[in-house]
């Protein structure tokens, strides 16, 4: 089994806003990974789900506190750990 | 084959087209079910492709680009999506069934419907549209270019219009995207549907609709869509709320790469080429004596030039240009009845020449050769 790290995730309505972010944590080279929206989180279809949020510098700009929600079933997963502080 | 029915699809695709959808056939799976590999790879296809038409048309949200089978799926869910029992809704003689048939159906409903008329050259009087107007009035619902004359519509005119009296702007760009310049901010487009597989050199069976931020569009289907899946109802957001079922992605790879070409070639190059063409023959076919023409060749328009010979009926020189020259043009009504009848062309049918930037002018030479031969 992999090891089990606390983590921060972020779910989406639709796949394409799970895109988007995909595409803006590539630009801005944040790490990380789309995932089912897990269990807890989500009631709804494994789908791609789950993000990251305020460790970084600024990144306030980039996603808004209405972004997070508990219904969306697709999520953007990242490690704490891995995010880039500066 | 010497292809001139361009207007009805494109058959000259780019190889990147091709190879896209080959590719996207072996390696994609269903976008938005799952997180393997193939479902995202799909996903990432289709985002991309909205990226790349909402920056074509100028719609502001990447999310509001929804994509459908073709331009007709795409009004029906503009037109039964926008309108109620009760409303009144203006369009025009230049329509398509795609528009005409909707709004007959609503008119079914209880919505009320009037077109502006077009005179015998299929133009249009744009002060007609305020004569038309009623309390109760809440659209527009037009074409950007007649599919049988090459007509176009100024859209600027009419979205401002739309804007002074709050009505929906919904506009059927099957005819022109990817080949005239459309901004649907600028134009004041709420709705602007349109398919990728005409001027925009994708694979049949994609098209779309892009919708202005604040626009609200009622279900047309409903079904699965990979989220959200405990919901009773379709899910609000879009472009989710519009696309219930698997979408085309191996088509949708293809209309991607089509509208890099797009973007690579150049927009102007490309109408300046369909419309020399489209010139080109038009002088030549014109010197022949006894042909008739329809529409306007004063002002802009697109690259199509629908014609007659005397009294011959329409079907009888398409049939004879494709048997004996193998040329392939369109006959008949063309799915425009307003327009047919506006032309006096209903018993007669037309003969429909548009002109694609596969084309070339060895081959119009060929067509005007062609027409000289059977009408001498």
């Amino acid at each position: 089994m992999r090891e089990r790290r606390s983590r921060v995730i972020v779910t989406f309505y639709t796949t394409a806003e799970a895109m988007a972010m995909e595409r803006l944590c590539i630009k801005l080279r944040i790490d990380g990974k789309l995932i089912s929206a897990p269990r807890e989180l989500s009631a709804a279809a494994g789908s791609p789900g789950a993000l990251r949020p305020q460790r970084r510098r600024g990144s306030g700009k980039h996603w808004r506190r209405q972004d997070w929600n508990s219904r969306g079933s697709i999520g953007w997963r990242s490690d704490l750990h891995r995010i880039p502080d500066h | 084959m010497i292809y001139f029915d361009n207007a009805a699809t494109t058959i000259h695709k780019p190889a990147s087209v091709v190879e896209a959808v080959c590719r996207a056939m072996t390696e994609l799976g269903n976008s938005g079910r799952g997180v393997h590999t193939g479902a995202l790879d799909a996903s990432r296809v289709i985002y991309g492709a909205r990226v790349k038409t909402a920056a074509l048309f100028g719609c502001e949200r990447v999310q509001n680009v929804v994509f459908t089978s073709n331009s007709t799926e795409a009004l029906n869910m503009a037109i039964f999506g926008s309108f109620q029992t009760g409303d009144h809704v203006i369009s025009t003689d230049l329509e398509h069934n795609s528009v005409l048939r909707p709004l007959y159906a609503l008119a079914e409903q209880g919505v009320e419907v009037d077109f502006v008329p077009a005179d015998e050259r299929g133009c249009i009087r744009y002060e007609d549209f305020a004569g038309l107007l009623r309390e109760n009035t809440a659209g527009i619902v037009c074409t950007h270019a007649s599919n049988l004359t090459g007509n176009m519509l100024d859209l600027q005119k009419i979205g401002a219009f739309a804007r002074e009296h709050h009505l929906r702007f919904i506009v059927d760009a099957s005819q022109t995207a990817g080949v005239f310049p459309i901004n649907m901010g600028e134009m004041g487009i709420d709705i602007l549907c349109f398919t990728g597989h005409k001027s925009l050199r994708g694979p049949q069976g994609t098209g779309g609709l892009c919708i202005a931020p604040d626009v609200s569009v009622k279900p047309w289907k409903c079904g699965g869509t990979g989220v959200q899946t405990y919901l009773p109802y379709q899910p609000e957001e879009l472009p989710t709320k519009l696309e219930a079922g698997t979408l085309n992605s191996h088509g949708i790879a293809g209309l991607s790469a089509a509208l890099t070409f797009l973007e690579e070639t150049g927009m102007e190059e490309i109408r300046e080429k369909e419309l020399s063409l489209m010139r080109r023959f038009y002088e030549g076919a014109r010197q022949i004596e006894g042909m008739k023409f329809y529409g306007d060749f004063s002002s802009e328009r697109a690259p199509i030039v629908a014609l007659n010979w005397r009294d011959i009926p329409s079907g009888e020189l398409a049939d004879e240009l494709a048997e004996e020259y193998g040329i392939a043009v369109r006959a008949g009504a063309h799915c425009a009845p307003r327009m047919h009848r506006a032309l006096g062309t209903v018993e007669q049918g037309a003969v429909r020449f548009s002109f694609g930037y596969g084309n070339t002018p060895e081959e119009v030479d060929l067509a005007i050769e062609a027409l000289r031969r059977i009408c001498c």
